[in-house]
Protein backbone atom coordinates (compact mmCIF):
# COMPACT_ATOMS: atom_id res chain seq x y z
CA UNK A 1 0.00 0.00 0.00
CA UNK A 2 1.26 3.45 -1.20
CA UNK A 3 1.20 6.23 1.66
CA UNK A 4 1.64 9.77 1.02
CA UNK A 5 4.78 11.63 2.08
CA UNK A 6 2.63 13.85 5.24
CA UNK A 7 1.33 10.63 6.94
CA UNK A 8 4.54 9.07 6.62
CA UNK A 9 6.14 11.85 8.60
CA UNK A 10 3.41 11.48 10.81
CA UNK A 11 3.82 8.33 11.97
CA UNK A 12 7.94 7.92 11.58
CA UNK A 13 7.60 10.87 14.21
CA UNK A 14 5.45 8.57 16.73
CA UNK A 15 7.40 5.54 15.98
CA UNK A 16 10.84 7.68 16.88
CA UNK A 17 9.91 9.24 19.64
CA UNK A 18 9.89 5.98 21.91
CA UNK A 19 13.03 4.94 20.53
CA UNK A 20 14.42 8.45 21.19
CA UNK A 21 13.41 7.99 24.71
CA UNK A 22 15.74 5.31 25.37
CA UNK A 23 19.11 8.32 25.39
CA UNK A 24 17.65 11.47 24.08
CA UNK A 25 14.82 12.11 26.29
CA UNK A 26 13.65 10.71 29.53
CA UNK A 27 13.06 6.94 29.91
CA UNK A 28 9.85 6.27 31.34
CA UNK A 29 10.03 2.80 30.89
CA UNK A 30 8.61 3.65 27.10
CA UNK A 31 11.32 1.11 26.36
CA UNK A 32 9.82 -1.70 26.76
CA UNK A 33 7.97 -3.04 23.95
CA UNK A 34 4.60 -3.80 25.55
CA UNK A 35 4.30 -0.30 26.75
CA UNK A 36 5.82 1.27 23.14
CA UNK A 37 3.41 -1.07 21.43
CA UNK A 38 0.87 0.18 22.77
CA UNK A 39 0.62 3.46 22.40
CA UNK A 40 2.22 3.88 18.87
CA UNK A 41 -1.42 1.86 18.71
CA UNK A 42 -3.08 4.08 20.09
CA UNK A 43 -2.05 6.83 18.40
CA UNK A 44 -2.33 5.04 15.19
CA UNK A 45 -6.09 4.32 15.64
CA UNK A 46 -5.46 1.01 16.31
CA UNK A 47 -5.16 0.07 20.11
CA UNK A 48 -5.68 -3.76 20.20
CA UNK A 49 -3.08 -4.20 17.76
CA UNK A 50 -0.63 -2.30 19.72
CA UNK A 51 -0.93 -4.03 22.53
CA UNK A 52 -0.78 -7.83 21.09
CA UNK A 53 2.43 -6.79 19.15
CA UNK A 54 4.12 -5.29 21.72
CA UNK A 55 3.15 -8.09 24.54
CA UNK A 56 4.80 -10.67 21.69
CA UNK A 57 7.92 -8.03 20.86
CA UNK A 58 8.94 -8.18 24.90
CA UNK A 59 9.23 -12.20 24.97
CA UNK A 60 11.46 -11.79 21.86
CA UNK A 61 13.60 -9.75 22.77
CA UNK A 62 13.55 -10.33 26.80
CA UNK A 63 17.09 -10.29 27.92
CA UNK A 64 18.58 -8.94 25.06
CA UNK A 65 20.42 -6.24 27.22
CA UNK A 66 23.14 -3.85 26.67
CA UNK A 67 26.11 -5.75 28.55
CA UNK A 68 28.99 -3.35 29.45
CA UNK A 69 30.12 -1.62 26.61
CA UNK A 70 27.81 -3.07 24.05
CA UNK A 71 24.49 -1.18 22.34
CA UNK A 72 21.89 -3.97 21.94
CA UNK A 73 19.33 -4.30 19.14
CA UNK A 74 17.17 -1.62 18.88
CA UNK A 75 14.05 -3.28 20.39
CA UNK A 76 12.00 0.18 20.68
CA UNK A 77 12.30 1.12 17.43
CA UNK A 78 11.59 -2.56 15.82
CA UNK A 79 8.35 -2.81 18.46
CA UNK A 80 6.90 0.80 16.85
CA UNK A 81 7.88 0.39 13.29
CA UNK A 82 6.60 -3.22 13.08
CA UNK A 83 3.29 -1.97 14.75
CA UNK A 84 2.70 1.34 12.67
CA UNK A 85 3.92 -1.15 9.33
CA UNK A 86 1.28 -4.06 10.56
CA UNK A 87 -1.32 -1.74 11.04
CA UNK A 88 -0.71 0.83 7.70
CA UNK A 89 -0.51 -2.71 5.65
CA UNK A 90 -3.01 -4.46 7.51
CA UNK A 91 -0.84 -7.83 7.17
CA UNK A 92 -1.40 -10.68 9.70
CA UNK A 93 0.09 -10.13 13.03
CA UNK A 94 2.01 -13.05 13.54
CA UNK A 95 3.92 -12.48 10.26
CA UNK A 96 4.20 -8.85 11.04
CA UNK A 97 6.42 -10.14 14.05
CA UNK A 98 9.08 -11.23 11.73
CA UNK A 99 9.94 -7.21 10.41
CA UNK A 100 11.41 -6.89 13.67
CA UNK A 101 14.68 -8.21 13.40
CA UNK A 102 15.98 -6.42 10.09
CA UNK A 103 14.29 -3.46 11.69
CA UNK A 104 16.30 -4.12 14.81
CA UNK A 105 19.47 -4.27 13.51
CA UNK A 106 19.07 -1.04 11.49
CA UNK A 107 18.03 0.72 14.57
CA UNK A 108 21.36 -0.43 16.00
CA UNK A 109 23.41 0.80 13.70
CA UNK A 110 21.65 4.18 14.25
CA UNK A 111 23.09 4.27 18.03
CA UNK A 112 26.31 3.54 17.10
CA UNK A 113 26.03 6.33 14.44
CA UNK A 114 25.03 8.40 17.29
CA UNK A 115 27.76 7.17 20.05
CA UNK A 116 30.13 7.98 17.45
CA UNK A 117 29.15 11.19 16.22
CA UNK A 118 28.64 12.33 19.89
CA UNK A 119 32.35 11.70 20.63
CA UNK A 120 33.89 15.27 19.29
CA UNK A 121 31.11 16.70 22.05
CA UNK A 122 33.52 15.65 24.71
CA UNK A 123 36.53 17.30 23.24
CA UNK A 124 34.31 20.37 23.40
CA UNK A 125 33.28 20.37 26.46
CA UNK A 126 36.98 19.71 27.74
CA UNK A 127 37.55 22.80 26.35
CA UNK A 128 34.56 24.40 28.27
CA UNK A 129 35.51 23.16 31.19
CA UNK A 130 38.68 24.99 30.91
CA UNK A 131 37.25 28.42 31.23
CA UNK A 132 34.22 27.14 33.72
CA UNK A 133 31.57 27.98 31.27
CA UNK A 134 29.12 25.05 33.12
CA UNK A 135 26.19 26.51 31.14
CA UNK A 136 27.84 25.69 28.05
CA UNK A 137 28.87 22.44 29.08
CA UNK A 138 25.08 21.73 30.46
CA UNK A 139 23.73 22.99 26.70
CA UNK A 140 25.70 20.53 25.02
CA UNK A 141 23.45 17.83 26.24
CA UNK A 142 21.05 19.14 23.57
CA UNK A 143 22.81 18.35 21.18
CA UNK A 144 23.32 14.66 22.08
CA UNK A 145 19.44 14.56 21.73
CA UNK A 146 19.18 15.84 18.47
CA UNK A 147 21.93 13.71 17.31
CA UNK A 148 20.02 10.56 18.70
CA UNK A 149 16.78 12.08 17.82
CA UNK A 150 18.00 11.94 14.08
CA UNK A 151 19.93 8.78 13.99
CA UNK A 152 16.55 7.21 15.11
CA UNK A 153 14.12 8.84 12.72
CA UNK A 154 15.90 8.43 9.68
CA UNK A 155 16.01 4.90 9.63
CA UNK A 156 12.69 4.87 11.02
CA UNK A 157 11.55 7.13 7.99
CA UNK A 158 12.65 4.69 5.55
CA UNK A 159 11.28 1.44 7.01
CA UNK A 160 7.88 3.27 6.79
CA UNK A 161 7.89 5.28 3.80
CA UNK A 162 9.41 2.55 1.66
CA UNK A 163 8.53 -0.67 3.94
CA UNK A 164 4.96 -0.40 3.74
CA UNK A 165 4.44 -0.89 -0.06
CA UNK A 166 7.13 -3.39 -0.06
CA UNK A 167 5.45 -5.47 2.71
CA UNK A 168 2.72 -5.07 1.19
CA UNK A 169 3.97 -6.48 -1.94
CA UNK A 170 5.42 -9.66 -0.24
CA UNK A 171 2.74 -10.34 2.03
CA UNK A 172 0.43 -10.64 -0.70
CA UNK A 173 2.69 -13.70 -2.29
CA UNK A 174 3.60 -14.67 0.69
CA UNK A 175 3.48 -19.15 0.70
CA UNK A 176 2.26 -20.88 3.87
CA UNK A 177 5.27 -22.49 4.65
CA UNK A 178 6.73 -18.96 5.53
CA UNK A 179 4.62 -17.86 7.78
CA UNK A 180 4.65 -21.04 9.44
CA UNK A 181 8.69 -20.91 9.46
CA UNK A 182 8.35 -17.37 10.92
CA UNK A 183 5.74 -18.33 13.73
CA UNK A 184 7.85 -21.50 14.88
CA UNK A 185 10.84 -19.16 14.82
CA UNK A 186 8.97 -16.05 16.78
CA UNK A 187 8.07 -19.01 19.51
CA UNK A 188 11.30 -19.73 19.78
CA UNK A 189 13.57 -16.50 20.21
CA UNK A 190 12.32 -16.31 24.14
CA UNK A 191 14.94 -18.85 24.38
CA UNK A 192 17.61 -16.82 23.47
CA UNK A 193 16.61 -14.12 25.45
CA UNK A 194 16.50 -16.73 28.97
CA UNK A 195 19.51 -18.43 27.60
CA UNK A 196 21.79 -15.36 27.57
CA UNK A 197 20.43 -14.61 31.22
CA UNK A 198 21.19 -17.72 32.13
CA UNK A 199 24.63 -17.75 30.80
CA UNK A 200 25.63 -14.38 32.31
CA UNK A 201 24.14 -15.64 35.81
CA UNK A 202 25.46 -19.19 35.76
CA UNK A 203 27.76 -20.61 38.49
CA UNK A 204 27.08 -24.52 39.54
CA UNK A 205 26.10 -23.24 42.86
CA UNK A 206 23.00 -21.52 41.54
CA UNK A 207 21.62 -24.58 39.82
CA UNK A 208 19.81 -25.67 42.57
CA UNK A 209 17.53 -22.40 42.43
CA UNK A 210 17.09 -22.99 38.73
CA UNK A 211 15.90 -25.99 39.28
CA UNK A 212 12.87 -25.27 41.81
CA UNK A 213 11.59 -22.79 39.94
CA UNK A 214 11.61 -24.62 36.46
CA UNK A 215 9.60 -27.46 38.41
CA UNK A 216 7.80 -25.69 40.16
CA UNK A 217 6.46 -24.21 36.97
CA UNK A 218 6.55 -26.61 34.38
CA UNK A 219 4.96 -29.67 37.06
CA UNK A 220 3.02 -28.04 39.58
CA UNK A 221 2.04 -25.03 37.23
CA UNK A 222 3.08 -22.53 39.72
CA UNK A 223 1.99 -18.67 38.20
CA UNK A 224 4.84 -16.95 37.33
CA UNK A 225 4.91 -14.19 39.99
CA UNK A 226 4.34 -16.69 42.66
CA UNK A 227 7.89 -18.28 41.92
CA UNK A 228 9.33 -14.79 41.65
CA UNK A 229 7.99 -14.66 45.18
CA UNK A 230 10.06 -17.76 46.09
CA UNK A 231 13.38 -16.59 44.55
CA UNK A 232 12.31 -13.71 46.13
CA UNK A 233 12.76 -14.92 49.33
CA UNK A 234 15.43 -17.40 48.93
CA UNK A 235 17.66 -14.15 47.79
CA UNK A 236 16.58 -12.69 51.15
CA UNK A 237 17.33 -15.94 53.84
CA UNK A 238 20.57 -16.04 52.09
CA UNK A 239 21.28 -11.90 51.50
CA UNK A 240 20.53 -12.31 55.84
CA UNK A 241 21.25 -15.60 57.31
CA UNK A 242 24.37 -16.69 55.28
CA UNK A 243 26.75 -15.33 56.94
CA UNK A 244 29.81 -13.38 54.56
CA UNK A 245 32.80 -14.85 56.02
CA UNK A 246 31.80 -18.28 54.94
CA UNK A 247 31.40 -17.73 51.88
CA UNK A 248 33.91 -17.28 48.70
CA UNK A 249 35.08 -13.53 48.24
CA UNK A 250 34.74 -11.91 44.57
CA UNK A 251 31.42 -11.96 43.27
CA UNK A 252 31.42 -8.80 41.39
CA UNK A 253 34.32 -8.04 39.76
CA UNK B 1 39.17 26.89 69.40
CA UNK B 2 35.36 26.48 70.45
CA UNK B 3 34.91 30.43 68.91
CA UNK B 4 36.75 29.06 65.73
CA UNK B 5 34.59 26.24 65.29
CA UNK B 6 31.61 28.23 65.60
CA UNK B 7 33.05 30.94 62.96
CA UNK B 8 33.16 27.53 60.76
CA UNK B 9 29.87 26.13 60.83
CA UNK B 10 28.69 30.02 59.52
CA UNK B 11 30.44 29.63 56.83
CA UNK B 12 30.19 26.05 56.28
CA UNK B 13 28.55 25.51 53.04
CA UNK B 14 26.30 22.82 52.71
CA UNK B 15 24.09 21.36 50.39
CA UNK B 16 19.88 21.49 50.26
CA UNK B 17 17.35 19.05 49.69
CA UNK B 18 16.54 20.73 47.17
CA UNK B 19 19.63 20.94 45.11
CA UNK B 20 20.07 17.38 45.90
CA UNK B 21 16.18 16.48 44.57
CA UNK B 22 17.45 18.23 41.35
CA UNK B 23 20.74 16.47 41.24
CA UNK B 24 18.69 13.20 41.21
CA UNK B 25 16.12 14.42 38.70
CA UNK B 26 19.47 15.12 36.27
CA UNK B 27 20.57 11.81 36.59
CA UNK B 28 17.80 9.65 36.38
CA UNK B 29 15.79 11.68 33.94
CA UNK B 30 18.74 12.08 31.09
CA UNK B 31 21.52 9.66 32.04
CA UNK B 32 22.57 8.71 28.71
CA UNK B 33 21.94 12.07 26.44
CA UNK B 34 25.16 12.35 25.39
CA UNK B 35 27.25 8.94 25.74
CA UNK B 36 29.65 7.94 23.02
CA UNK B 37 32.03 5.87 22.22
CA UNK B 38 34.84 7.55 23.96
CA UNK B 39 33.93 8.65 27.78
CA UNK B 40 30.39 7.59 27.74
CA UNK B 41 28.11 8.86 30.25
CA UNK B 42 31.13 11.59 31.49
CA UNK B 43 29.12 14.37 30.54
CA UNK B 44 25.37 13.66 32.12
CA UNK B 45 27.47 12.96 35.10
CA UNK B 46 29.31 16.52 35.31
CA UNK B 47 25.77 17.91 34.09
CA UNK B 48 23.83 16.40 36.74
CA UNK B 49 26.30 18.02 39.46
CA UNK B 50 27.10 21.12 37.37
CA UNK B 51 24.26 23.13 40.10
CA UNK B 52 25.72 21.83 42.59
CA UNK B 53 29.42 22.57 41.62
CA UNK B 54 28.92 26.49 40.94
CA UNK B 55 26.97 26.87 44.64
CA UNK B 56 30.11 25.12 46.23
CA UNK B 57 32.38 26.90 44.26
CA UNK B 58 31.91 30.70 43.95
CA UNK B 59 35.40 31.17 42.66
CA UNK B 60 36.77 30.31 38.75
CA UNK B 61 39.93 28.66 40.09
CA UNK B 62 37.90 25.90 42.12
CA UNK B 63 35.06 25.79 39.18
CA UNK B 64 37.44 25.16 36.42
CA UNK B 65 39.39 22.61 38.74
CA UNK B 66 36.24 21.15 39.40
CA UNK B 67 34.82 20.96 35.76
CA UNK B 68 38.04 19.64 35.13
CA UNK B 69 38.10 16.62 37.58
CA UNK B 70 34.39 15.46 36.43
CA UNK B 71 35.55 15.18 32.75
CA UNK B 72 37.14 12.29 33.52
CA UNK B 73 35.98 8.96 32.18
CA UNK B 74 32.63 7.36 33.65
CA UNK B 75 29.82 4.55 33.03
CA UNK B 76 27.91 2.63 34.61
CA UNK B 77 24.28 1.04 34.75
CA UNK B 78 21.87 4.13 34.85
CA UNK B 79 19.81 2.56 37.56
CA UNK B 80 22.96 2.69 40.08
CA UNK B 81 24.26 5.24 39.13
CA UNK B 82 22.79 6.98 42.77
CA UNK B 83 25.69 5.04 44.76
CA UNK B 84 28.40 6.94 43.50
CA UNK B 85 26.57 10.22 42.56
CA UNK B 86 25.72 9.87 46.14
CA UNK B 87 29.16 10.12 47.53
CA UNK B 88 30.56 12.58 44.64
CA UNK B 89 28.19 15.31 46.52
CA UNK B 90 29.19 14.49 49.84
CA UNK B 91 32.64 14.81 48.92
CA UNK B 92 32.89 17.94 47.04
CA UNK B 93 30.42 19.66 50.25
CA UNK B 94 33.23 18.47 52.08
CA UNK B 95 36.08 19.79 50.19
CA UNK B 96 34.23 22.93 50.02
CA UNK B 97 34.66 23.38 53.52
CA UNK B 98 38.35 22.70 53.51
CA UNK B 99 41.13 25.31 53.17
CA UNK B 100 43.77 24.67 50.78
CA UNK B 101 46.34 22.27 51.46
CA UNK B 102 47.01 18.45 51.63
CA UNK B 103 43.84 16.81 52.72
CA UNK B 104 42.17 18.95 50.71
CA UNK B 105 44.11 17.80 47.33
CA UNK B 106 43.77 14.24 48.69
CA UNK B 107 40.36 14.28 48.91
CA UNK B 108 39.73 16.00 45.53
CA UNK B 109 42.11 12.78 44.30
CA UNK B 110 39.57 10.74 45.91
CA UNK B 111 36.49 11.48 44.20
CA UNK B 112 37.24 9.98 41.34
CA UNK B 113 39.15 7.20 42.65
CA UNK B 114 35.34 6.49 44.43
CA UNK B 115 33.71 6.81 40.66
CA UNK B 116 36.11 4.41 39.56
CA UNK B 117 36.13 2.00 42.25
CA UNK B 118 32.37 1.77 42.21
CA UNK B 119 31.21 1.56 38.38
CA UNK B 120 32.70 -1.60 37.07
CA UNK B 121 31.03 -3.48 40.22
CA UNK B 122 27.63 -1.74 39.86
CA UNK B 123 27.96 -1.84 36.09
CA UNK B 124 27.82 -5.74 36.77
CA UNK B 125 25.55 -5.86 39.13
CA UNK B 126 23.18 -3.69 37.28
CA UNK B 127 23.59 -5.55 33.95
CA UNK B 128 22.56 -9.13 35.17
CA UNK B 129 19.94 -7.83 37.88
CA UNK B 130 17.65 -5.37 35.82
CA UNK B 131 17.98 -8.20 33.10
CA UNK B 132 16.14 -10.48 35.77
CA UNK B 133 14.08 -7.91 37.19
CA UNK B 134 13.09 -6.42 33.61
CA UNK B 135 12.48 -10.12 32.39
CA UNK B 136 10.30 -10.88 35.15
CA UNK B 137 7.70 -7.56 34.77
CA UNK B 138 8.20 -7.86 30.70
CA UNK B 139 7.21 -11.38 30.99
CA UNK B 140 4.13 -10.58 33.89
CA UNK B 141 2.80 -7.50 31.63
CA UNK B 142 3.14 -9.74 28.30
CA UNK B 143 0.78 -12.09 29.65
CA UNK B 144 -1.84 -9.74 29.69
CA UNK B 145 -0.63 -8.02 26.47
CA UNK B 146 -1.19 -11.26 24.41
CA UNK B 147 -4.57 -11.56 25.87
CA UNK B 148 -5.16 -7.96 24.33
CA UNK B 149 -5.26 -6.22 27.46
CA UNK B 150 -4.14 -3.35 28.06
CA UNK B 151 -3.35 -4.09 31.90
CA UNK B 152 0.31 -5.20 30.64
CA UNK B 153 1.49 -1.76 29.02
CA UNK B 154 0.03 -0.14 32.66
CA UNK B 155 2.07 -2.86 34.67
CA UNK B 156 5.04 -2.61 33.00
CA UNK B 157 4.89 1.25 33.18
CA UNK B 158 4.39 1.08 36.88
CA UNK B 159 6.43 -1.30 38.36
CA UNK B 160 9.40 -0.45 35.90
CA UNK B 161 9.52 3.15 37.22
CA UNK B 162 8.96 1.93 40.49
CA UNK B 163 12.33 -0.16 40.53
CA UNK B 164 14.27 2.48 38.59
CA UNK B 165 13.10 5.28 39.88
CA UNK B 166 12.84 3.38 43.78
CA UNK B 167 16.88 2.34 43.42
CA UNK B 168 18.05 5.38 42.73
CA UNK B 169 16.58 7.62 44.96
CA UNK B 170 17.14 4.91 47.52
CA UNK B 171 21.00 4.24 46.45
CA UNK B 172 21.51 7.96 45.99
CA UNK B 173 20.65 9.57 49.33
CA UNK B 174 21.89 6.56 51.09
CA UNK B 175 24.92 7.17 49.42
CA UNK B 176 24.69 11.16 50.15
CA UNK B 177 24.28 10.60 54.04
CA UNK B 178 27.18 7.80 54.53
CA UNK B 179 29.47 8.95 52.10
CA UNK B 180 32.52 7.44 52.15
CA UNK B 181 31.67 5.00 54.78
CA UNK B 182 29.38 3.58 52.17
CA UNK B 183 32.97 2.29 50.35
CA UNK B 184 33.99 1.06 53.37
CA UNK B 185 30.91 -0.50 54.39
CA UNK B 186 30.78 -2.59 51.12
CA UNK B 187 34.46 -3.79 51.53
CA UNK B 188 34.09 -4.78 54.85
CA UNK B 189 30.68 -6.43 54.47
CA UNK B 190 30.94 -7.63 51.13
CA UNK B 191 27.76 -5.93 50.66
CA UNK B 192 27.85 -5.67 46.89
CA UNK B 193 28.82 -9.31 46.76
CA UNK B 194 25.87 -10.06 49.16
CA UNK B 195 23.42 -7.78 46.85
CA UNK B 196 25.13 -9.66 43.72
CA UNK B 197 24.12 -13.09 45.23
CA UNK B 198 21.10 -12.53 46.03
CA UNK B 199 20.02 -11.11 42.67
CA UNK B 200 21.43 -13.96 41.62
CA UNK B 201 19.28 -16.24 43.01
CA UNK B 202 16.06 -14.21 42.38
CA UNK B 203 17.52 -14.36 38.50
CA UNK B 204 17.79 -18.16 38.76
CA UNK B 205 14.50 -19.02 40.14
CA UNK B 206 12.56 -16.94 37.78
CA UNK B 207 14.33 -17.90 34.71
CA UNK B 208 13.57 -21.48 35.33
CA UNK B 209 9.60 -20.78 35.71
CA UNK B 210 10.24 -18.15 32.56
CA UNK B 211 11.27 -21.17 30.28
CA UNK B 212 8.19 -23.50 30.11
CA UNK B 213 5.88 -20.53 30.37
CA UNK B 214 6.88 -18.31 27.41
CA UNK B 215 9.33 -20.98 25.08
CA UNK B 216 6.86 -21.60 22.13
CA UNK B 217 8.26 -24.83 21.39
CA UNK B 218 7.07 -28.13 20.84
CA UNK B 219 6.47 -31.40 19.08
CA UNK B 220 3.10 -31.90 19.41
CA UNK B 221 2.24 -34.09 15.56
CA UNK B 222 1.43 -37.37 15.45
CA UNK B 223 3.53 -40.03 13.49
CA UNK B 224 1.82 -42.80 12.56
CA UNK B 225 4.43 -45.97 12.30
CA UNK B 226 2.20 -48.51 11.15
CA UNK B 227 -0.97 -48.12 12.48
CA UNK B 228 0.77 -47.01 16.12
CA UNK B 229 0.48 -43.56 16.74
CA UNK B 230 3.73 -41.93 18.36
CA UNK B 231 2.99 -38.62 19.82
CA UNK B 232 5.95 -37.27 20.62
CA UNK B 233 5.14 -34.44 23.20
CA UNK B 234 2.61 -36.39 25.10
CA UNK B 235 5.65 -38.58 25.21
CA UNK B 236 8.16 -36.23 26.39
CA UNK B 237 5.43 -34.83 29.02
CA UNK B 238 5.44 -38.04 30.38
CA UNK B 239 9.01 -37.56 31.48
CA UNK B 240 9.11 -34.29 32.40
CA UNK B 241 6.79 -31.14 31.16
CA UNK B 242 8.80 -28.75 29.49
CA UNK B 243 11.55 -30.29 28.74
CA UNK B 244 12.09 -29.38 24.64
CA UNK B 245 11.98 -25.48 25.95
CA UNK B 246 14.45 -26.25 28.56
CA UNK B 247 16.82 -27.69 26.50
CA UNK B 248 16.51 -25.37 23.61
CA UNK B 249 17.54 -22.59 26.19
CA UNK B 250 20.17 -24.86 27.62
CA UNK B 251 21.83 -24.97 24.77
CA UNK B 252 21.35 -21.63 23.36
CA UNK B 253 23.22 -20.24 26.92
CA UNK B 254 25.99 -23.11 26.11
CA UNK B 255 26.38 -21.53 22.47
CA UNK B 256 26.66 -18.10 24.02
CA UNK B 257 29.05 -18.75 26.91
CA UNK B 258 30.60 -19.96 24.24
CA UNK B 259 31.35 -16.74 23.11
CA UNK B 260 28.94 -16.92 20.14
CA UNK B 261 27.40 -13.74 19.00
CA UNK B 262 23.08 -13.08 19.75
CA UNK B 263 23.31 -12.25 16.54
CA UNK B 264 24.60 -15.61 14.67
CA UNK B 265 22.31 -17.29 17.77
CA UNK B 266 19.31 -15.64 16.12
CA UNK B 267 20.18 -16.51 12.69
CA UNK B 268 20.98 -20.47 14.08
CA UNK B 269 17.07 -19.87 15.40
CA UNK B 270 15.72 -18.91 12.10
CA UNK B 271 17.48 -22.02 10.40
CA UNK B 272 16.54 -24.29 13.13
CA UNK B 273 12.73 -23.20 13.00
CA UNK B 274 12.35 -23.69 9.16
CA UNK B 275 13.91 -27.36 10.09
CA UNK B 276 11.28 -27.38 12.79
CA UNK B 277 8.13 -25.96 10.74
CA UNK B 278 9.40 -27.91 7.68
CA UNK B 279 9.29 -31.31 9.22
CA UNK B 280 6.26 -31.05 12.29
Amino acid sequence: MEIGLGYALYVSIICTFFGWSNYGFVNFQTTQPVVCGALTGLLLGDFKTGIIIGGTLQLVYMGIVGVGAAIPVNKTTATTVTTALCIITKIDMQTAVALAVPVSVLGQLGRMAAWTLNTPLMHIADKYAEKAEFKKMTRLQLVGSLVFFLTEFIPVFLCIYFGSSFVTMVNDNMPVWISEWLKAATGMLPALGFGMLLSMMYKPKYIAFFIIGFVMCAVFGGSLLSIALLGAAFAMIVYFFVPTAKRKKGGAA
Amino acid sequence: MSERNIEGMENQKTLTKKDLTRTFVKFTFFPMVTINYERFQTLQYFCAVSHILEKLYPNEEDRIAAAKRHMAFFNTTPEWMGFPMGITCAQEEQIANLEKGEERTALEESVNTVKASLMGPLAGIGDSLDATIHAIIGALSAGFALNGSFIGAALALILGNAYYFGIGYYSFMYSYKNGMKVIRDMNKTGLLDKIMEAATILGMTAVGALIPSWVGFNLATNIDIGGYVLNIQAELDNIIPGLAPLALTVFLAWLYKKNISSLKLVAFIFVFALVFSLVF
